[in-house]
């Protein structure tokens, strides 16, 4: 049996890669329906999303380059589609990640397509925009005149949209789907400085950072990771990607576990066999 | 006038910043959001990547001349870079060209450079496993209580920490206690750490603005 345990300790990293990809691939094509049940801050966002009155806009910021898609990719789709399914218009734009700006486009045109939404009129996407605080503070004055053209260079001042939103106060909620730290940039901004509602969607290795926000009230609600997104994907009753992936990870979870349990059998194995010598 | 200068601009600019965010006084205001600032950002961001573009170039240009290790991967990198900008800038519209979605740019962007960012990200799972497994050890009591509550919150956060608790009618709320664990101890953590972030960079930007730290200037006179 030691024996046995020494020899998993001995286990060469590239078996374990090996049953990582056969553990994480196998479950995303088999269907399941893995029990969701959402988490109390992806509830918050949810509600207070639901409860904006219609034709308010709510504005995303993507602010994640295509290594973090898994995890953000879903989150913005649920959020938008949840957004155009209540009537409620979407701006969008990317900050912090140039790469961004394709993914958030991709997004929002998508989703506007599936419930015949018009660009302009119904979303409008500014794209990459270089100037990251300067524009997030700037957009608290004015909109179109701190960003001035859309991602295909059209100027906001001739879009019907901006005719009635001039800055934040006419915007619902910010939220910023980040992959790095620019939450702080809108909760020091646009919660602190213009007293308007920010909430975020994070990956799951950043989600522990941000709780002081959530505890505050200065975010509304966080979806935290993938979970976070599924969560969503739950309430706006659209399975997904991230609903899919849950699986996967699912069964990711259990494997780290089975081998952290196993690594401190031998440990403590190896620690009483040296005692005794 | 080599240090002074920087050390003027970055001082007044300091102060300027510094008094417009802690004053609601309409002139505060008028610092903050004014365009010119942005367009600022804009001049200085297209001088920053016009040197980035130019170092990018000369350090793999470099390699390549020099055959060093990997000096394959360089061609790679300068390829990419010269496939991008032709299809993106020099290619009309009408033939492809731009970087709109439809794009061959876009194209180019969503099937290669999507996918390969993406898998090189999810690697790390790869070693988070092997990590856990070979490091991940129970060799004192502090390690043995991050030991737990990283159990249990890998447990809350999948789908198999819900069936616990409907098969235990509740007794093992995994997901609960994630909840709790994130809520209560991490927070109070992160606050902390926070603060102490705050009062760092409180303290670093004002030995900068004051001239005290002049590391930044760059060389040792």
């Amino acid at each position: 049996m030691l024996k046995l345990f020494f020899k998993i300790m001995d286990l060469d990293r590239r078996w374990i890669f090996l049953m990582v990809a056969v553990i994480v691939t196998i479950p995303l094509f088999i269907p399941s329906n893995p029990p969701i049940v959402p988490d109390r801050p992806v509830q918050e966002l949810y509600n207070f999303i639901d409860a904006l009155p219609e034709g308010t806009p709510i504005m995303i910021c993507f602010d994640y380059s295509p290594d973090s898609l898994a995890e953000l990719n879903p989150m913005g789709r649920a959020l938008v589609r949840h957004a155009f399914s209540k009537n409620l218009r979407v701006i969008g734009l990317a900050l912090a990640w140039p790469a961004a700006s394709g993914l958030g486009l991709e997004i929002i045109s998508s989703s506007a397509e599936e419930y015949g939404k018009i660009e302009g009129v119904d979303w409008a996407y500014f794209g990459y925009k270089i100037g990251y605080s300067q524009i997030v503070i700037g957009m608290g004055k004015n909109i179109a005149q701190t960003v001035q053209e859309d991602h295909k260079g059209l100027s906001l001042n001739n879009m019907e949209m901006f005719k009635e939103i001039k800055n934040y106060d006419d915007i619902g909620i910010v939220i910023d789907l980040a992959a790095g730290g620019s939450l702080g940039l809108f909760v020091t901004y646009v919660n602190t400085m213009y007293n308007r509602p920010v909430s975020t969607g994070v990956t799951a290795v950043m989600a522990a950072d941000y709780y002081p926000y959530l505890q505050s009230g200065q975010i509304i609600g966080m979806l935290n990771g993938l979970k976070g997104a599924a969560d969503y994907e739950k309430l706006v009753n659209r399975k997904g990607l991230a609903t899919r992936g849950m699986a996967s990870q699912n069964w990711a979870h259990i494997m780290i576990i089975i081998l952290i349990v196993l690594g401190n059998i031998s440990f403590l194995l190896t620690k009483k066999q040296q005692s005794k010598q | 006038m080599k240090r002074s200068l920087p050390l003027a601009i970055v001082f007044i600019g300091g102060i300027i910043y510094f008094f417009a965010y802690f004053t609601p006084h309409y002139f505060s205001e008028y610092i903050l959001q004014q365009k010119i600032l942005v367009d600022w950002l804009k001049i200085l961001g297209l001088f920053a990547f016009v040197i980035g573009l130019y170092s990018l170039i000369h350090l793999h240009a470099t390699k390549i001349k020099r055959k060093v290790d990997n000096w394959q991967y360089s061609v790679m990198t300068l390829t990419g870079l010269t496939i991008m900008f032709i299809f993106g800038i020099l290619v009309p519209e009408k033939f492809g060209g731009g970087i709109d979605q439809g794009s061959i740019y876009d194209w180019i962007f969503m099937n290669v450079q999507v996918p390969l960012q993406a898998t090189m990200f999810s690697l790390l799972a790869f070693y988070i496993t092997s990590a856990a497994f070979r490091a991940f050890k129970a060799r004192s009591v502090e390690a043995t209580c991050l030991l737990i509550a990283a159990t249990i919150v890998m447990l809350g956060r999948v789908p198999l920490g819900e069936s616990i608790r409907s098969a235990t009618k509740g007794f093992l709320d995994f997901p609960l206690w994630t909840q709790w664990i994130l809520d209560v101890p991490n927070m109070a953590t992160k606050r902390a750490i926070t603060f102490g972030v705050a009062l760092g960079m409180i303290a670093t930007s004002l030995k900068i603005m004051f001239g005290i730290e002049r590391s930044w200037l760059g060389g040792s006179e």
